[in-house]
């Protein structure tokens, strides 16, 4: 569904944020990014949503290349933005609807369906926010809003889901929540986070971006966190003077 | 510069209304135009950065202190219509938000300070900035916040001559140019050093990067 | 619709209390807003006065004192002038609280979307300055010079300047990301 060849990607005059990352995305597959702060995972999930494009390689969605040329074309976009969505690491980016009805609204109508309310209502309701619907976003608690974004970004029906360290900001009863519906999801999911301790419940794949912005590693989840030196490589593990290895779970 | 409502004849604030209107399309699609996508989130977040800069209490000598505008700043460093737009939403937000009213004074308002103030700052920053960048920078702030507050002034002034009864008596600002321009504009003229500082201070810091 | 019509009559009432200059007219206005509030009317007439109160008592002052002088003195303009200020910063209160501006607004989803997306960054935003005072509270010893304070009000509006702006590009993508920019093609 899903194929990164040889992409690689540096702002400008900036240096390189990703190194020659290849990969590929089947159906239904659940895969954890993971990678310490700086790796290039926003950037990653930026690329494979059309908002940032590869300096070098190519990025393609069920064999389209993704450009900026291609996505000019108004059918193609629609298409592959309603297929494809990102949820930010911060809701308030992505907040801009007066109401969380109108937020939630906001994908649907562009879908040109015809029973709106029903859809939005059904939606709020699977996430559990269907007493905010008249409320602004502004004032509602982290997870709420993340639950907005969620129900306005799920209420396009995508096949893939693309999510920014979603319990970075988020308190442990939130981030079990989260964790169980994205379990229930049937959807494709990508979901970027450093905290290892999480990483198990997220997905079964993994891809690790080491600090050198490269793909180290691209498997099994449960491998992958077997593996202390390639854990301390990519600095998501630490190494006390005490001469043992533990996971923390830091948020 | 907040006039509470009730001071200005509609044969001020309605003709300011519709000039502003078609100022502010205008500005909107220059802004397009050049910013395309951006312009939406860019305009929002300078209109909440200029709206929570001006709750920047800066210190004066004589334990005062004053409040900045940053509109010479925004006119430097993204041109007169951003500014102009921006300080118009901010006027709107306040009016709406904080102390409701000033509906009246808006237009004139976001004329003077957003328009006219912006474009005064521009212009005495590109005059000056061969000589000197640091006077520049001071002249664009102090510049932005006189000339308003002439326009003001002028505003105030007027309203005797335009707007009274048969017999003299005034109906809305009672007091004419030759006591509205000094009551005005002259604390302005310190005002507008403090803003030209800032503007000087905060360019240096961001002016950079912003303009690349 | 319903707050779009209010803050369609709310216009033209603005225009009819200040094309009016009736001293009776204006003062009943001033009874009628007060007397619809209902039980807010004290919390209103606390929060309109602070915002007039001063103005209008210094500029009525310095009218008496100039026209008395002269023995000109109107006492109808004192109560037009004092009148119409108050029915129209009263009137504008209750319009505030009643209507949901974004939703009168609606005419222009363009000025919506500025808006709340303003709005959302100034909680944002202020949320970074009130921290930013504390930390400076929370290293300050003594009492500062002033070339201390504007080198960190300057440091504080440079970094809001940054991160307002690295929150427009962030938003920017969003609403792309979102389909926003592909509709309005």
């Amino acid at each position: 569904m899903i194929t990164v060849e040889h992409v690689s990607f540096a702002f400008p005059d900036g240096p390189p944020v990703l190194r020659d990352v290849s990969l590929r995305v089947r159906d239904h597959d659940r895969i954890v990014l993971l990678g310490t702060n700086g790796s290039g995972k926003s950037t990653l999930l930026k690329i494979l949503n059309g908002l940032l494009y590869p300096t070098e390689g190519t990025y393609r969605y069920r064999d389209q290349v993704i450009t900026a040329h291609t996505l000019r074309d108004a059918a193609f976009a629609r298409r592959f933005r309603r297929q494809v969505v990102y949820l930010f690491q911060s809701p308030d980016a992505m907040l801009f609807n007066p109401t969380v009805g109108d937020e939630i609204a906001f994908g649907v109508r562009q879908l040109g369906l015809a029973d709106i309310d029903d859809r939005v209502h059904g939606w709020a309701e699977r996430l559990g926010i269907e007493h905010l619907l008249s409320r602004p976003p502004f004032h509602l608690s982290g997870g709420e809003k993340q639950k907005v974004c969620l129900a306005a970004l799920l209420s396009l029906e995508p096949s893939v889901l693309l999510l920014d360290e979603p319990t970075a900001q988020l308190d442990p009863r939130s981030t079990g929540w989260l964790v169980d519906f994205l379990g229930d999801l049937e959807v494709t999911t990508i979901v970027s986070t450093h905290n290892l301790s999480l990483a198990a419940e997220l997905g079964e794949r993994t891809w690790i971006l080491s600090e050198d912005h490269r793909l180290i590693f691209d498997g099994e989840l449960g491998e992958a966190l077997k593996d202390r030196d390639l854990l301390l490589q990519a600095n998501l593990m630490h190494a006390h003077r005490h001469r043992h290895y533990h996971i923390h779970d830091w948020d | 510069m907040h006039i509470p409502d009730g001071f200005i004849s509609p044969k001020v604030y309605v003709p300011a209304y519709a000039g502003a209107f078609a100022l502010w399309a205008w500005g909107l699609r220059r802004m397009r135009v050049r910013l395309r996508e951006e312009t939406i989130p860019l305009l929002a977040v300078l209109t909440a950065l200029v709206f929570v800069l001006m709750t920047i209490a800066l210190p004066f000598p004589g334990g005062t202190t004053i409040h900045a505008t940053g509109v010479a700043l925004l006119a430097v460093l993204f041109g007169v219509w951003t500014s102009f737009l921006a300080t118009t939403l901010v006027l709107l937000m306040q009016a709406l938000l904080l102390g409701a009213g000033g509906i009246t004074a808006l237009p004139i308002n976001a004329l003077a300070i957003g328009l006219l103030g912006a474009t005064a700052a521009v212009a005495g920053y590109r005059c000056l900035r061969g000589w000197n960048e640091t006077a520049a920078l001071v002249a664009a702030g102090w510049l932005s916040v006189v000339l308003p507050a002439g326009v003001v002034a002028l505003t105030l002034g007027i309203q005797p001559l335009i707007a009274h009864a048969p017999d003299g008596t005034p109906r809305f600002f009672p007091f004419g140019l030759e006591v509205t321009l000094p009551a005005v504009v002259l604390p302005h003229l310190v005002v507008g050093v403090g803003e030209g500082l800032l503007t000087l201070f905060v360019y240096r810091l961001v002016g950079r990067w912003v303009r690349g | 619709m319903r707050d779009r019509i209010f803050l369609g009559l709310y216009l033209l009432w603005v225009v009819l209390l200040t094309s009016i200059h009736d001293v009776r007219f204006l003062g009943t206005a001033v009874v009628a807003v007060l007397l619809l509030s209902g039980r807010r009317a004290p919390g209103l007439l606390r929060r309109a006065l602070g915002t007039f109160l001063w103005f209008n008592l210094a500029v009525t002052l310095a009218y008496l004192l100039s026209t008395l002088v002269r023995g000109n003195t109107s006492w109808s303009f004192v109560a037009l002038i004092n009148l119409r200020v108050a029915a129209l910063t009263f009137s504008a209160f209750w319009i505030t609280s009643r209507i949901n501006i974004l939703s009168a607004l609606s005419f222009s989803p363009t000025l919506v979307y500025l808006l709340t997306i303003a709005y959302s960054q100034i909680i944002t935003l202020r949320r970074v300055l009130l921290n930013s005072r504390e930390a400076l509270r929370s290293r300050t010893l003594g009492p500062l010079g002033f070339g201390d304070l504007y080198r960190h009000r300057a440091g504080v509006g440079a970094f809001l300047f940054g991160r307002g702006l690295r929150d427009a590009t962030e938003i920017t993508q969003a609403m792309r990301s979102r389909g926003f920019f592909d509709d309005h093609r």
